[in-house]
């Protein structure tokens, strides 16, 4: 095994499978198909960076070079899956909540609060973390199915990706829930990039995180249909400017809806509580 | 960081596309597009690809990132410019701007390199 972990450990505390032997997927033959050929080679698009390659010199005096045109994106295997759980989801008329935030922005603590609150509203839960299951053990007494999901083991310790959740569904009764919560592994970046065939996706920003997260985390805010500002019990302790908190929100996402709430307090419980139905009613009602 | 994952993606499909070309074929140069919206780190992707190479057909190529700069189009005035600071909100309009690019994360071309008096079919 030749894959060098140490160096790709700086960058990434996961276990990554030695590309050369993951089990490549079968080719599909249309990608195949779409190969052009481009008759000339680029000197680099302009602005490009990359790093000179010393073998260069000794590989054109071996063998003829051609560049070949792929336009492949780089998040279409994980759409591919993200597509098939939303097919299954909407067999199975489940809507399903994508719940992302920085570490400890108060997902679990949300979820403690929101399931003795949805009445006949069956609901279910996947958590995602890189290593423990302590969340998943968090949630037990509600009643709900709860699977863990841990990323540690493959190579993407730091967001979910659509496979793992696919996986992780399979030991749902998806026939028996209505309602869907995925807790993502806790993260501003990476999670915001990967689809996971959701219906929605909510931010949570608690008020100790600082008014500029927007504007520094754009995606996960322009990817998300509500933000929810946490921890607002804290407030009177802090000094953080709320309304330029929201000004950052508007001026990354004007569409995006924003509810206070506190899980102590109990304020902006009701308001989640009636998006979450809303817009479930809004989604069964397409779908029908 | 997932630019560990989004390499090893990358690599199926390198080695997906030089399958037709045979065993001996190599990939000597990839050409990423990478939108600046995008949460990727060159220097990191950089790194995983190099260490997601070894063994591969791309072990030793060159990844050549090209970042793309985000513009948009504000859904009033339909102006075309550039989101710097991260504005999506026309400063003419105060309405919403509709992303034209910014978010690609694409493998636009590989160079690949064949041995002599071997073309592919
Ligand atoms: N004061 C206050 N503390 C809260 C609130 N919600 C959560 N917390 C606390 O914040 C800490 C983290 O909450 P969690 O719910 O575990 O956060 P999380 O987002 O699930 O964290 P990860 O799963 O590790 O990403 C815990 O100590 C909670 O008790 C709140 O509304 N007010
Ligand atoms: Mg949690
Ligand atoms: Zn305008």
């Amino acid at each position: 095994m030749r894959f060098d972990r140490a160096e790709a450990a700086r960058f990434h505390r996961g276990h990554g499978k030695p590309p050369g032997h993951a089990h490549p997927e079968h080719p599909d033959p249309a990608q195949v198909a779409r190969h052009a050929e481009v008759s000339s080679t680029p000197g680099g698009p302009a602005g490009a960076t990359g790093t000179a390659d010393d073998t260069e010199a000794e590989r054109s005096a071996t063998g003829a070079r051609r560049e070949i045109e792929v336009r492949f994106d780089l998040l279409d295997e994980n759409r591919r899956h993200a597509a098939s759980i939303r097919e299954r989801l909407r067999e199975a008329a489940v809507f399903a909540v994508n719940l992302m935030s920085s570490p400890g922005a108060g997902k679990t603590a949300l979820l403690e609060v929101t399931l003795p609150r949805l009445g006949s509203t069956r609901a279910a839960v996947l958590e995602g973390d890189i290593e423990t299951s302590a969340d998943a053990e968090r949630l037990a007494p509600f009643g709900v199915p709860v699977v863990q999901i841990n990323t540690g083991p493959f190579g993407g310790d730091c967001h979910l990706p659509a496979p793992l959740v696919a996986d992780a569904m399979e030991k749902l009764p998806l026939a028996e829930i209505d309602l869907l919560f995925i807790e993502n592994v806790g993260n501003l970046v990476c999670p915001a990039e990967f689809d996971l065939g959701e219906a929605r996706k909510v931010v949570l920003l608690s008020v100790t995180e600082g008014e500029d997260k927007p504007l520094k985390y754009p995606l996960i805010f322009r990817e998300s249909s509500l933000a929810l500002i946490t921890k607002t019990d804290l407030l009177p302790h802090l000094d953080f400017d709320l309304p330029r908190l929201e000004e950052n929100l508007r001026r990354v996402n004007p569409e995006l809806k924003v509810v206070q709430l506190s899980t102590r307090s109990g304020e902006g419980l009701e308001e989640w509580l009636k998006w979450l139905a809303d817009e479930r009613g809004k989604a069964t009602h397409l779908t029908e | 960081m997932h630019e560990m994952s989004l390499a090893m993606g990358l690599m199926r499909e390198i080695e997906r596309q030089l399958e037709p070309y045979g065993p001996e074929a190599r990939a000597t140069r990839v050409f990423l597009e990478v939108g600046g919206l995008r949460a990727v780190v060159p220097e990191a992707m950089q790194l995983c690809f190099r260490a997601a190479a070894q063994g591969t057909v791309a072990e030793g190529a060159e990844l050549v990132i090209e970042q793309i700069a985000p513009r948009g189009r504000c859904v009033g005035c339909g102006r075309e410019r550039e989101i710097d600071h991260r504005l999506f909100l026309c400063p003419d309009c105060d309405l919403p701007v509709r992303l034209l690019t910014g978010e690609e994360l694409l493998l636009r071309s590989i160079e690949i390199e064949e041995p002599e008096r071997k073309g592919h079919k």
